[in-house]
Order: structure tokens, then C-alpha cells, then sequence
């Protein structure tokens, strides 16, 4: 620039105030120029940390590459058996354009590929694709051997696949995992929803020891509830049943199955037609079981008393309807007879004397209305008129023209007995100070004592029988619900469901279960087609196999029995039994 | 040797240059390498090459551009105008042989084999075709009636055509925009800048009217769906394999079906091994040589040095930045390299060469001190004597 000065000596003040606008000028434009390449720099740092926040669900050879390797947690039951765990398996891939000789690739390797003709497997390995796979999970034996063939471009990765050392028991329960282990069902796909879904955003979830999950479940009770319900399909030729068991103090589930079931290892036929989880995704008219609810609800009322009588001599007439007895008996009956004779008529004029109203009101307290709050994702709402005309309440008093899930049902069962303090139901350990903050009131304590009564006088005196002869001693009670199915819009007598809702053991209410068996013949000649015959004796078979693993010991005395018997009604049975004398 | 008591070249080197901007393209070469480590080894196999084919020519060329980056910076001003305009005259020369003799490789002439090396004299034109449209600026600036800019539009038409005919849209581009770069700096009035900004818009339809593989790109950019948009797929699922911390050496799956992991596409391919916290200090890297490059050509008083040095500084983050878009989806595929990170000789060759240059025309000037003996400022005490 200097040189320029010096040259320039006559130049004009005007020239030089240009110059210097010039200079500043092309400073203040690289300052912009500046600015333009720290805009783009910036929006190329901002993309990159919107990909290193993006969920990485993009795939490679078609399949999600972070599932492929994501592990699960151990699934534990309630005495830390493993339920379900993670096994590494190889599985095979081709990179075709890496692929040197296709007939010999095709000729190596199909006799190691049982069940794959060589026209599929030489279009897969044909062409200029980076990823294909030829089998998912091999054992390592194939792998081995394939391993020796030598073949460029074929390789393998190690995938975690899900196994389920009880296979079909804790079907329901657990669910199933595709094959990228996406939880489909059950509590996998729960898991999914929470835990693992988070880690995945994060890209942590690959290779990782997760923490293991502990389930309320105990696989030896599952596994004789599974049993005695697998052979019930047998022995009645039923199209399926059903069974829940819950602990009416924590609320934790002990065992549920419904079959017909699956086999998670096979997770396909999770999802065929029929195979659903009845007891929390399946809805029913659970028929005279719900007789328990009404007198729970009346008792505790204060509008009904244990030693009120009530007409059962003839029918109940609705317009066209008349509303009768099963085989009824034709005469007044006292409270506890219309429970142990499971008299229509009698649990009508109950409901009548606490009014339609009140019993909505209560059906909606004991959770009838709620989704229910278990953790399983397949659930399925009641159906329960929003308020019931003088007929709708009529048939709902026992049972019918609405439904419920088991699950509610033995929820609503649970409450009851246990000192009518009810605990929302769940398949994760929980304990019994937690349950206390979670539960609510449903009825009072006394009422409690009554519906323990009327439970355990149903299994000594009602339908009842069949199920208390086989697991005498263990102090069950529960009321039978036998049930005509809807078929094409109507009632239809030669087809059931049957239920059975009972507690034990009655003098200290530990559990609570239901049994659904549906569809039953008659097991023999001798045998009747009722709840009690079917449900009920499945129900016996089951406490009597799994008390004494539950720690519950058998009582034999009758002593027990009369200590359930309420003050009003213990004068009463005195006199009779003293007049008998 | 880098006393300031004696004064050899090598001490008034190492005391003028930028140190802080050399030790950055130091450090961008060395990122190069270990990029080089884990992107290219799959795409040599794939071509057939031994494993580290790539890397071992990658660091065969470090050497040599080591030398010529350095050996740039040792050039005073003038040298450095002599010595781009050799090159350019030279660049063209073989530009011009691309098309006779050039070898095609996917569809487009733009390597010439010379001395059993494929050379692509492109990207010798860009840093050389920067500095001298500059000084043609500079001059016109200085001297109002020398016809200096007709020159230089004259030349930039003349790249682009040769550029075009290869074809090579990518760098046909980045010679434009450094010529408009340089109009921009050199005090072209806003109404002007819009109008070449239309102008480029209308080529850039025209571009996609005319050149079927860049029509082809741009709608698979805007339909990923539909279109044959394999590279950048990939690209992208390498990154989103790798997440913060990447998957460590060796252990990226997806990078292995980037196509072109070790040239235009390293960098997604290397952050599927080292993670999105590395890409983000890499890019930081690339923002400071351009800003620092920027800054420095900010503070020359001469105006060739500073419109030079920015042309060059333009160019090289506008290279960078549409390669990074490219390989982050945010730009449609363009075909250009990450300097000094792509493999490929001639380019890092040439960018040393560039970048030499800055650090040249950017050096702390003490002929000007030393003849005065007043420190800086002399433009001022010129014009207040006056």
C-alpha cells in the first residue's frame, strides 16, 4: 500500500475517503461472511445433536439393529424361579455382493439349511445387497459347522433370544417377544412400555445387564393351578377355562391362567384366534357369583339384616317376564338361605329392600366400573348400564344383563373377606404395608364377617359341597355361578359358563380365587352340568394341592365353622341344635 | 533455530505465522488419519484392495502435504500470487487434458492419470483460481480503470464451462461462489448480491433441467421415499449407530454399507465408531480454522492478503460445510470432499497448498515494521500526514 501512496501523491481527498470507506467495507463484509459460515456450522452441530437424541430404530438388513442385540431382563417369580431369560443365539446373514461363487454357496450351504429349497436361497444370495438374513436363531452346532464351510459373505450375529423355561404355564402372564424381543403381549410388552422403551431411546439397552424383574406370581401354585385347569378341559370336554388367584391383603396376583393358552417360546401362536387372556381381557355375565356382591352390599347397607326373611314362594313378574327359582324351595327364606339356596327371588327382594340406586352405587365402590388397574396391557372395561331399570337391576342382583372381568369379580371377593379393606390388584411383588396405603374401604369389618359366613355356609350346606369335600379342612368358602351363555342374541340353556368365586381359608382370609369353566359337559351319569360339579370340584382340587404350599394348615374340628357364625344367627342354630337334642 | 536474536527465515517464519492456525490443520490432518483408520478398511475390501490400502496411501500423502502446507506459509505475498498463478495455468492445462485423455470413473471425466497417480486437477483450480481472482480484485480496487474484474469473470466462465463439460457440478459450484464471495467482500452494492443470488437460483434449476444425475439426486433428497438415495441412508444409519459415544474402533456394523466411506461419506462413517460428541469437536475444529482463517484475513492491511485469504478461508468452510450437510441429510448429495479428511491425494494436496497460502498471506507482516519502524497502523499515519 505503500507504494500506492507514493504514486498517488496528487491524488484527491476524494479518492482517499473512498478508499478508506473500501477498506472498512470489505471488513465489515467479511465480518458477515463470518457470521454465514458460523450459521451453517451451527445448524450442522444442532442436526447432530438432534441425531444423537433421535430414537435409533433405523434398521439394517431390514431388521432393527439396536433390538437385535438388546437384552431383556430375567423375569423372576415370587421366589426368584426364573420365568423368563435371555439365551445368546447365533443367527446366519449373507452379504450377496460380497458373495464370490453363488453355486457353490447354494450347494455348501443347503444341507445345513433343513427346509429351505435352493431356488429361495439362491435369490437371496443373488445380487448386490449389503445384508440378508438366511436363518434366525441356529444353534451353535449349525453354526460350527456352517462357520467350517468357509463361504465369503456369509457371517453371522449373536442375537438374544427369549426363552421361557415353563413354556405354556405362565403363558398369559408373560406374554411373548417377537423376533427383533419387542415385547407382543403380556407383561413383556408392559416392560416394553416402560422400562426398556427408555433405555432404548438412549441407545443404552444393548448388551446390558438390566435389572432383573420379581414378579407376584409363585410358579408352584401357577403350575397346579395350570394342571387342575388343563385337566378340567379334559374331564368336562369345556371349550376353555379359566382361573385367578390373588392374596386379598396385598393384592398381588399368585397365579392366573386361561386356556386355551400359548407357547411364548412360539410366539406366533399367541396371537391365534380364541387364545385370549380371559381372566383380565375376557368379559362375562358371571351369573349367581355376583349374589356374594349383593349381599355384601345390602348387609352393608344398614337396609338389610342377616336375620331378615324374605318371600321366595312364587315368581317375580316384570310386564312379560316372570323371574323364578332354580329349583326353588317355595317358601320364605331367611338371608342365608336365599345365599345357600342361591334363590333368584329371594337376592331380588334383597336388592329391592337396598334399592336399585344403592346397589349401582355399590357396584361402582367395588371398582365394577374401573379399568382395571393390573399391569397386563390386555384389559378389557365392563359393561354396566350407567343405571338399571327395575327389570335390569332385577337380573344384575344375580348376575346376569351385565359384565365384568374375573379379575374384578375376585378382586371384589378379596375385598370382602379381607376385613372389606380392598387392594387394587397386581403381578408385581408388593408388599403388605405398601398394599395398606393403596386400598381402600369397600365395606365395613362386620359386613365382612357376615359375607365370610355366607361363604363358608355355601361350601357346607349350598352348592359348595362338592368343592369343600374335596379340600376339607382348608376353611374355603365360595358361591357358585352357573350362567346360560348368549348365543344370537338369546339366552341359550344348553350352553354355560360356569364360575365359582370363593376365600380361603375363611377364618383368616389369606386368598382369594375364581375358577370359569366354560361350556361344561357332565363329567358322568351322576354328575350335573352346574357350577358346583365343575368349577366348584376344580376349585377343591386346586386349594387342596396348593394350601400346604402356601403354608395354610388343614383345621378338621368344627370348631372354626361355629366361631364364623354371626352373634344374631348363634342363638338361633342353639335353639334348633338343642331342640334336636 | 526459531531464536529471535539471529534472524533466519525460519525463526521470522515461525514467529509471523499463525501458530494457532497451523497447529488446527495440523490437528485436522491427524483427524484424517484416525477417520481413515476406521472408515475406509471395508470399502478396500469391498474394492478388492487389501484392508488398509486406503490408510496406507492416506498416510503416504500426509507427508507430502505436510510439506507443501508448510512450505506455503514460507511464501511473502508476492511469491504466493506467482506461485497460484503457475499452478492455476498449470490446473487449466490438464483441465482441458481431462476431457481429451481423462479417465471416466462413474459416469464423469475428471481424473487424468499422470505418473501412474490419478490426479483430478479440479481441485487444484479452486485454492489457485481464489488467490488470483482476488489479486485481479485487489487490483481493480487500486486501479479503477484496469479491467481486472472482466478478467476475472472471464476466467470463472472459462472454469465453470471446462468444470461443467466434466461434468462436476460440485466444484463448478465452489469456484462460483468463491468469485462471488470475492464480489460480495470487495463492496458490490446489495442490489447486485440479489441479483446474483437469482441467478444462481435460476442455474440451479437450470442444472437440474440439464444434468440428469443431479435432477436425479435432488428428487430423492426431497422424496426419500421414492428415490435411489442408498449413500445417505446408510450414511445417516451409521450415525444413529454410533450415538454419543459411538460403538469404539472396529465395532460399527452399519459403516460397512456406507459406499463411499472413505471419500465423501467418512464422516458419517466415522461417527458410527467414535460417536456424535467426537463429530461435534470435529466440526468445531473445521468452524475454528474457517472463523480464525476469516479473523486473520480480517486484520490485513494489504488488500490482496485479506481478500485472498478470505476467498480461500470461504471456500474451504463452504466445502466443509455442504460436505457435512450432504453426510447429515441436510443438503441433497453434491459429490464433494471433507478437506483434509476424504481420502483422496490430489485434494489434500491441493487444500494444503490452499491453506498454506492463508497462513502466508495472514503472517504478521515485518518487512512493513521493520522499514518504518512504526509498528502497525501505517495506512492511518499515511493518511494523517496527508
Amino acid at each position: 500500500m505503500s507504494a500506492d501512496m507514493e504514486a498517488a501523491a496528487d491524488v484527491t481527498i476524494a479518492l482517499e475517503g473512498g478508499r478508506k470507506f473500501r477498506k472498512n467495507m470489505t471488513r465489515s463484509r467479511i465480518h458477515i461472511a463470518m457470521l454465514g459460515l458460523l450459521v451453517v456450522f451451527g445448524v450442522i452441530g444442532a442436526r447432530l445433536v438432534q441425531l444423537g437424541t433421535a430414537e435409533t430404530s433405523l434398521s439394517a438388513g431390514g431388521q432393527a439393529r439396536s433390538a437385535i442385540t438388546a437384552s431383556r431382563p430375567v423375569i423372576y417369580d415370587r421366589n426368584g424361579i426364573e420365568m423368563a431369560m435371555d439365551i445368546r443365539v447365533p443367527s446366519l446373514f449373507a452379504e450377496p455382493r460380497r458373495i464370490i461363487d453363488i453355486d457353490e454357496a447354494v450347494e455348501k450351504l443347503l444341507p445345513e439349511l433343513p427346509g429351505v429349497s435352493s431356488a429361495w436361497l439362491r435369490e437371496k444370495l443373488d445380487g448386490e445387497e449389503g445384508f440378508v438374513w438366511l436363518k434366525r436363531e441356529m444353534t451353535p452346532a449349525a453354526q460350527e459347522r456352517i462357520f467350517n464351510l468357509g463361504i465369503p459373505g456369509i457371517d453371522f450375529v449373536i442375537e438374544s433370544k427369549r426363552f421361557y423355561p415353563g413354556g405354556n404355564e405362565a403363558a398369559h402372564i408373560l406374554g411373548a417377544v417377537n423376533v427383533d424381543n419387542q415385547g407382543i403381549a403380556g407383561i413383556e410388552r408392559y416392560l416394553d412400555s416402560e422400562a426398556i422403551k427408555v433405555l432404548q431411546e438412549f441407545g443404552l439397552a444393548r448388551d446390558r445387564e438390566l435389572e432383573p424383574v420379581y414378579l407376584s406370581i409363585d410358579m408352584r401354585v401357577q403350575h397346579a393351578l395350570h394342571t387342575e385347569l388343563v385337566d378340567a378341559l379334559e374331564r368336562y370336554q369345556a371349550i376353555a377355562a379359566a382361573g385367578v388367584i390373588v392374596d386379598v391383603r396385598s393384592g398381588e396376583v399368585i397365579a392366573l391362567v386361561s386356556l386355551p393358552d400359548f407357547d411364548p417360546n412360539v410366539p406366533a401362536s399367541a396371537l391365534e384366534e380364541g387364545r385370549l387372556n380371559r381372566v383380565t381381557a375376557g368379559t362375562f355375565e358371571l351369573g349367581s357369583t355376583f349374589k356374594t356382591v349383593t349381599m355384601a352390599g345390602a348387609l352393608d347397607s344398614g337396609l338389610v339384616s342377616v336375620t331378615d326373611e324374605f318371600d321366595a314362594r312364587a315368581g317375580i313378574r316384570f310386564g312379560r317376564f316372570t323371574i323364578n327359582d332354580y329349583r326353588g324351595k317355595g317358601r320364605i327364606l331367611t338371608l342365608p338361605e336365599v345365599y345357600k339356596y342361591s334363590s333368584n327371588i329371594g337376592t331380588i327382594r334383597i336388592m329391592q329392600a337396598m334399592g336399585k340406586e344403592n346397589y349401582r352405587a355399590f357396584l361402582n365402590r367395588i371398582g365394577f366400573d374401573d379399568a382395571l388397574p393390573i399391569e397386563l396391557p390386555e384389559t378389557k372395561r365392563s359393561a354396566i348400564a350407567e343405571s338399571f331399570s327395575e327389570v335390569g337391576a332385577a337380573t344384575a342382583s344375580f348376575g346376569h344383563g351385565l359384565s365384568i372381568t374375573p379379575l374384578h369379580m375376585v378382586s371384589a371377593v378379596a375385598g370382602f373377606v379381607n376385613d372389606g379393606y380392598q387392594v387394587p390388584a397386581t403381578i408385581f411383588m408388593r408388599s403388605e404395608e405398601e398394599a395398606r396405603q393403596l386400598g381402600k374401604q369397600i365395606i365395613s369389618p362386620e359386613t365382612s364377617r357376615y359375607v365370610r359366613y355366607l361363604m363358608r355356609l355355601n361350601a357346607l350346606e349350598g352348592s359348595g359341597r362338592l368343592m369343600n369335600q374335596i379340600a376339607t379342612g382348608y376353611m374355603v368358602g365360595g358361591k357358585t355361578g352357573t350362567a346360560d351363555k348368549v348365543v344370537d342374541g338369546r339366552y341359550d340353556t344348553t350352553k354355560n359358563l360356569n364360575a365359582f368365586a370363593s376365600a380361603f381359608p375363611l377364618d383368616d382370609p389369606q386368598y382369594a380365587m375364581i375358577i370359569l369353566v366354560d361350556e361344561p359337559k357332565a363329567e358322568n351319569e351322576q354328575s350335573g352340568r352346574t357350577a358346583g360339579w365343575n368349577a366348584g370340584a376344580v376349585t377343591g382340587r386346586v386349594v387342596q394341592k396348593i394350601a400346604p404350599m402356601l403354608g395354610i394348615m388343614p383345621e378338621f374340628s368344627d370348631m372354626s365353622d361355629a366361631a364364623l357364625v354371626p352373634v344374631e344367627l348363634q342363638s338361633i342354630d342353639n335353639q334348633t341344635n338343642s331342640q334336636g337334642e | 533455530m526459531f531464536s529471535r536474536a539471529k534472524k533466519t527465515p525460519v525463526a521470522e517464519w515461525w514467529w509471523t505465522v499463525d501458530r494457532e492456525l497451523l497447529g488446527a490443520l495440523i490437528l485436522l490432518l491427524m483427524f484424517g488419519m484416525v477417520l481413515s483408520f476406521a472408515a475406509s478398511p471395508p470399502v478396500a475390501e469391498r474394492l478388492g484392495f487389501s484392508t488398509w490400502h486406503f490408510v496406507i496411501r492416506h498416510a503416504l500423502f500426509l507427508v507430502p502435504s505436510i510439506i507443501v502446507l508448510v512450505g506455503a506459509s514460507f511464501l511473502s505475498a508476492r511469491q504466493a500470487r506467482v506461485s497460484a498463478l503457475i499452478v492455476l495455468v498449470g490446473a487449466l492445462v490438464l483441465l482441458v487434458g481431462t476431457l481429451v485423455f481423462g479417465i471416466e470413473i462413474k459416469g464423469a471425466k475428471r481424473w487424468i492419470s499422470f505418473m501412474g497417480q490419478t490426479v483430478q486437477p479440479s481441485e487444484f483450480v479452486k485454492p489457485a483460481f481464489a488467490v488470483i481472482a482476488a489479486w485481479l480484485f485487489a487490483e481493480k480496487m487500486k486501479h479503477p480503470d484496469v479491467p481486472a474484474r472482466t478478467i476475472a469473470f472471464g476466467l470463472v466462465v472459462f472454469i465453470s464451462a471446462l468444470l461443467l463439460l466434466q461434468p462436476d457440478f460440485g466444484q463448478t459450484v465452489l469456484v462460483v461462489a468463491s468469485w462471488v464471495a470475492l464480489l460480495f467482500l470487495a463492496g458490490i452494492s446489495w442490489w447486485v448480491i440479489g441479483a446474483l443470488i437469482g441467478a444462481a437460483s435460476g442455474g440451479g434449476v437450470l442444472a437440474y433441467f440439464v444434468f440428469p444425475h443431479v435432477a436425479r439426486r435432488i428428487d430423492s433428497f426431497l422424496n426419500p421415499g421414492t428415490g435411489n438415495n442408498y449413500q445417505v441412508e446408510k450414511a445417516l444409519q451409521s450415525l444413529l449407530e454410533g450415538g454419543w459415544f459411538g460403538r469404539g474402533p472396529g465395532e460399527a456394523l452399519a459403516r460397512r454399507y456406507v459406499p463411499d466411506a472413505h471419500a465423501d461419506f467418512v464422516f458419517s462413517a466415522a461417527a458410527g465408531e467414535f460417536g456424535i460428541l467426537f463429530s461435534l469437536v470435529l466440526v468445531g475444529l473445521i468452524a475454528f480454522i474457517s472463523i480464525r482463517a476469516l479473523l486473520l484475513a480480517q486484520q490485513q492491511n494489504n488488500l490482496f492478503a485479506r481478500l485472498g485469504a478470505s476467498a480461500l478461508a470461504i471456500q474451504f468452510g463452504l466445502q466443509s460445510g455442504i460436505n457435512l450437510a450432504v453426510n447429515l441429510n441436510l443438503a441433497p448429495p453434491k459429490g464433494m470432499t471433507l478437506p483434509f479428511v476424504s481420502y483422496g491425494g490430489t485434494s489434500m494436496l491441493a487444500t494444503a497448498f490452499g491453506m498454506g497460502l492463508i497462513l502466508a498471506l495472514t503472517r504478521r507482516k515485518p518487512e512493513e515494521r521493520i522499514a518504518t519502524g512504526v509498528p502497525l497502523r501505517r495506512g492511518d499515519l499515511a493518511q494523517n500526514a496527508t
